[in-house]
């Protein structure tokens, strides 16, 4: 360093020193930019993740109950039956929810409640296909169900039975809500349970189909003291025929 | 050399040290941030794509739109074999512990000229096979299936089928890749390499709800049917298809 002159010296540090902080400068901005596009994480912990398309719409919600999203149905919000629980929202291409999976279960005033349900929607309606479970203080139902739905959109029924759901709680409002599904059970727009494989809160195991009205028309049941037979029933509900073991 | 430039000097040394200290903090920082050990907490994000992965980076289960959808990774090699049929589905797949696919969750549903079509499975696949247990929706402007499926999927590694539909994938378009794709599918239908339906559950596009159990070729054998006009009937059938007996609400025994 001695033959060099002031200046130059002066020179050389100042580059040594622009070059160090470049080279750190980048590191940095590299890292960072790095962890943006694809951070690594051994755990998280979060409330709500939205898997988004490209264009920003949502294809999935995780959350818990807090944050569950509203019924989306066509770019218009919807409460829900019953109220949101934690677990999936799954949405189809255009934004409409289209099915999830919600779980619950609780004991309050020494009750217990617990629930818990996979279904996939209709397109523009409400659930075709699902698993469930259910349970009240130690009543249970469990199985796997098929439903039609009517070819009108949901949001027909939607916009009916929104305004009751917004009423305070009260006699007036229990009486509009059930006034309202005696009416939807009569138009179709309710639906129709059309299959149920599992078992039923009075301890049966069954296997139930069901015409487009809703009604069991035939049964495979194994009951709660282990007898078994199969049955047809008419439109009304009589059992018209029945296969059981002492048959011949 | 004058003192004041030495000094000079020495404060520039100084300057430059701590800066560089600082730069190397911050940029080691951003590394460490994603290492090991921090349980990383968010009150809501918003994601394209999670890949859960075991310690030594196998992939055991991605939740992606449909943009990122991963390609299909059977005997630990992937193959760009999904979405032939340019249903636009977004989901979850499950990867076993070899990083092989072994089932999933998806779903899709959208409007167009022709009118709608969706669809939603959640599959779980035969071990290096295609799905063995599905519940599952499918709708094409009205016609719809639902319900829950069990199937006899083939002995041998599905990677076989794809490798096969690769290599006709990269043939020309022409006759010779129609034959060759065609002599595929007769080839493993006469090897048994087909799928068998076991069990349906569900309501059929005819408007029935029905339970159909099917024996190991997959020919129906055993139904309970209530069709669409509501009439129940339980029918055996014999290996060529043929209702051999049938019960209804209304025979005389």
């Amino acid at each position: 360093m001695a033959n060099l002159s002031p200046s130059t010296t002066r020179r050389l540090a100042s580059r040594a020193y622009l070059v160090g902080c470049t080279l750190f400068g980048v590191a940095g901005i590299a890292a960072f930019t790095r962890s943006v596009a694809k951070p690594r994480f051994d755990e998280i912990d979060v409330e709500r993740i939205n898997i988004i398309a490209p264009n920003g719409k949502p294809r999935l919600v995780i959350s818990n109950a807090e944050r569950a999203p509203d019924v989306i149905i066509n770019g218009k919000t919807y409460h829900r039956s019953g109220s949101n629980e934690a677990g999936m929202i799954f949405y189809n291409e255009e934004g409409s929810e289209n099915g999830g999976m919600g779980f619950s279960g609780h004991t309050r005033n020494g009750h217990v409640s617990a629930n818990a349900g996979f279904m996939f929607d209709q397109y523009g309606q409400d659930q075709t296909v699902g698993l469930t479970y259910d349970e009240q203080d130690g009543r249970r139902s469990a199985g796997l169900r098929v439903w039609d739905r009517p070819n009108q959109s949901v949001t027909v029924l939607a916009d009916l039975v929104e305004p009751i759901k917004q009423m305070p709680d009260g006699p007036e409002k229990t009486r509009r809500m059930k006034a309202m599904r005696d009416s939807l059970a009569k138009s179709g727009l309710g639906g129709a349970q059309r299959v149920f494989v599992g078992k039923q809160s009075d301890k049966t195991a069954m296997v139930m189909l069901a015409d487009a009205q809703s009604r069991p028309r035939l049964r495979m049941v194994v009951d709660s003291a282990g007898a078994a037979r199969i049955e047809f029933l008419d439109d009304s509900g009589r059992v018209i025929r029945t296969f059981a073991a002492s048959d011949r | 050399m004058d003192d004041q430039l030495q000094r000079e000097i020495r404060r520039l040394r100084r300057t430059n040290a701590v800066a560089v200290g600082l730069l190397v903090i911050v940029s080691v920082s951003a590394f460490v941030q994603s290492r090991p050990g921090a349980r990383t907490k968010f009150d809501e994000i918003d994601v394209e794509r999670i890949n859960v992965r075991e310690p030594d980076g196998t992939l055991r289960l991605t939740i992606s739109n449909h943009a990122r959808l991963p390609q299909v990774v059977v005997g630990g090699k992937s193959y760009p074999l999904r979405g032939g049929t340019g249903v636009k589905s977004a989901g979850l797949i499950f990867f076993n512990d070899e990083g092989n696919e072994n089932g999933g969750l998806a779903w899709a549903g959208s409007r167009s000229a022709e009118g709608y079509q969706a669809s939603a499975a959640l599959t779980f696949d035969q071990f290096d096979q295609d799905e063995t247990i599905s519940l599952e929706y499918g709708d094409a402007n009205r016609r719809r299936q639902a319900g829950l499926a069990v199937l006899d999927r083939p002995e041998e590694p599905i990677r076989l089928f794809a490798e096969s539909v690769m290599a006709i994938r990269a043939m020309p378009d022409g006759p010779a890749k129609e034959t060759r794709m065609r002599r595929l599918q007769q080839d493993m239908a006469a090897r048994g390499a087909v799928p068998a339906p076991r069990l349906f559950a569900g309501k059929r596009p005819d408007k029935s709800s029905t339970v159909v159990l099917a024996d190991r070729k997959g020919r129906t054998r055993l139904q309970l049917v209530v069709d669409s006009l509501g009439t129940a009937r339980i029918d055996f059938l014999d290996d060529s298809g043929r209702v051999t007996r049938s019960l209804t609400g209304t025979d005389i025994r």
